[in-house]
């Protein structure tokens, strides 16, 4: 019987569902899947780096309701482009009540303010405390949801590709954690599996010592594992001193340049914009201070950004097709 | 002491302690290399970068300080790129020191094991093994390898919970948790089971401050005293919990996976 046949029939592996959430057999009636084009695929990696982890890091400094709610919209909208609707309700489910306790934890925590709205037993509640705790709570919110569509967009391999040739330590340290952990959970399973079938090796533990020897024997086992794979790395060359060659899957075009370029111009006016904003609003005692419209349509294009090179490709994409 | 089993490994002393043995010389040090050498033939910017340590760790809660002092609005994105910065500091400076790849390998198991630790006991709130595994790699591995395994485990464990502002704070104070632990062994003092569980416990309600910190800083306007005191205050029975939780980690694997790794550095000769 083959290998999927038999997978067919009695499922993933013990210790494998954790490294596969996917179903592993295809169907050969079934039509193919269609994939969703990942946004800025085209090119290089840095172009999404600079341009997502600037939009974050701009949306952590400009805590301004217009400037924040500009944020969560573009965020939110390349969320539902990147990775769908699906997965971005289902991050909604825990972000939005994040948003709640946020706004509610400021009035709770530091009551001031000069609308009074109501009071809830001693502390008194004010609509600009209540305005300030929501406009962090979407802030959060934004950063979050920049997070997971950075994660999106940029891959562990396009990633690794950014680390550059220099760094060697981190990236593999780091690459490797990621992936023993979901690796390890598997093999927890298995220990205990093995465990609990040993009912000739005398009583069995209580629930501590349980634990404690599971862990115990996977870590053991993870690092025999992790040393046995230090030796096959050396034996293919690494630390021999000699210069590593190394393919490069992605190239820095002169349109990768261009782009690069464009995206630091319209960060910079971003940032004078999310300044000129943040510099006259204030939140107490009165809100006020609402900067000209002008002043947000840079951090409008820069959020909207994203959004629309994901469009864009998804209609290149299709007429291909 | 991790690599003073050999092969075959040392009989314990009659009046030794286990766990003295436990901590001491990092993996993939010489056991005929003294102290002073360790720095001598590094590179001048890895001497520069292990010199800004300190500082760099030291600098968070005193930025964190002065500007609660100062009263400066807002101060989320601030302070956060001052816990970044000396994220990248201390990681530059690991990467700087040019690991083995046999120190390497242990850095990412552990880091992986205290993430996974992380989501197995997810459905106990602030019961985490993760601060216990930093310590434990900090004494086995060294300092900046403790401070790697608990920056590199809450990065990977919020692979599972999700990324946000947090993971920055997440990995700098279980990041300097580890470190500390490196350090604590590199003096003998691990040994000490009153300075092994009395970090243990201080780890968990220093995690608490770091992270009620940032948030208080940031996310809560005006910042007054009462406000930042409600805050600890609320908080401050699951920053409990946590220490607690640490020292009975540490004391349930402090034995038994020192055992595991003087095994695996006999077997493999390290």
């Amino acid at each position: 019987m083959s290998e999927s046949a038999h997978r067919e029939l009695t499922g993933p592996v013990a210790g494998e569902k954790n490294l596969r959430p996917g179903p592993c057999v295809a169907r050969p009636d079934a039509a193919p899947a269609r994939r969703r084009p990942t946004p800025f695929e085209t090119c290089h990696a840095t172009v999404p780096a600079v341009c997502l982890a600037g939009t974050v890091a701009l949306s952590m400094l400009a805590a301004q309701p217009v400037c924040v709610g500009v944020s969560l919209a573009g965020a939110l909208a390349f969320s539902l482009a990147a990775r769908g609707a699906r997965a971005t309700a289902r991050g909604l489910v825990w972000q939005v009540p994040m948003l709640a306790l946020v706004c509610l934890f400021n009035p709770l925590f530091s009551a001031s303010g000069s609308t009074l709205l109501f009071k809830l037993g001693p502390r008194s509640v004010y609509a600009e405390s209540l305005a300030y705790g929501a406009t962090m709570g979407a802030l959060m919110v934004a950063g979050v949801l920049w997070l997971e569509d950075a994660a999106a967009v940029l891959t562990q391999d396009r990633l690794l590709a950014l680390a550059g040739r220099r760094m060697r330590s981190l990236p593999l340290v780091v690459s490797m954690a990621a992936q023993l952990a979901p690796q390890l959970l598997g093999r927890a399973h298995a220990v205990r599996t093995a465990l609990d079938a040993c009912t000739a090796a005398g009583p069995r533990p209580g629930r501590r010592e349980g634990l404690v020897r599971t862990s115990t024997l996977l870590m053991g086992w993870a690092l025999e594992d992790s040393l046995g794979r230090a030796d096959a790395m050396r034996a293919r060359g690494w630390e021999s001193g000699l210069p590593r060659t190394c393919y490069r899957t992605e190239r820095l075009r002169r349109s990768d340049v261009a782009a690069l370029v464009g995206l630091a111009a319209l960060l910079a006016l971003a940032a004078a914009g999310a300044w000129v904003a943040c510099a006259d609003w204030r939140f107490y005692p009165r809100m006020e201070g609402l900067a000209p419209w002008w002043c947000y349509v840079p951090l409008v294009l820069l959020a909207a950004l994203p959004t629309v090179v994901a469009a864009v490709g998804r209609v290149r994409d299709r007429g291909l097709s | 002491m991790i690599g003073s089993a050999q092969t075959p490994p040392a009989p314990e002393r009659p009046g030794e302690k286990p766990g003295e043995r436990f901590v001491g010389r990092n993996l993939g040090e010489r056991p005929d290399e003294r102290p002073g050498e360790k720095n001598r033939g590094r590179r001048p910017v890895a001497r520069v970068l292990a010199a800004l340590e300190v500082p760099a760790l030291v600098a968070v809660p005193a930025a964190m300080v002065a500007l609660a002092a100062l009263g400066v609005p807002a101060a989320a994105g601030l302070t956060l790129a001052v816990a970044l910065l000396a994220l990248a500091l201390l990681l530059a400076s690991f990467e700087a020191s040019r690991p083995a790849l046999r120190q390497l390998m242990p850095t990412a198991v552990l880091a992986a094991v205290a993430a996974a630790g992380r989501v197995l006991f997810s459905p106990l709130p602030d019961v985490k093994p993760v601060s216990a595994i930093a310590i434990v790699a900090g004494a086995a591995l060294g300092r900046r390898s403790g401070f790697v395994v608990g920056a590199v485990a809450a990065l990977v464990s919020n692979l599972f919970f999700g990324q946000g502002p947090w993971t920055p704070w997440q990995m700098y104070a279980w990041g300097l948790v580890g470190y500390v632990g490196g350090v604590l062994a590199e003096h003998g003092a691990l040994g000490r089971p009153a300075v092994l569980y009395g970090w243990g416990l201080a780890s968990g309600i220093f995690y608490g401050l770091i992270l009620n910190g940032y948030y208080v800083l940031g996310y809560v306007q005006p910042l007054t005293w009462p406000s930042v005191l409600a805050a600890c205050a609320a908080s401050l029975p699951l920053d409990v919990t946590h220490g607690v939780a640490t020292c009975a980690f540490l004391a349930a694997i402090w034995l038994p996976w020192g055992r595991a790794i003087r095994r695996v550095v006999a077997k493999y000769d390290l």
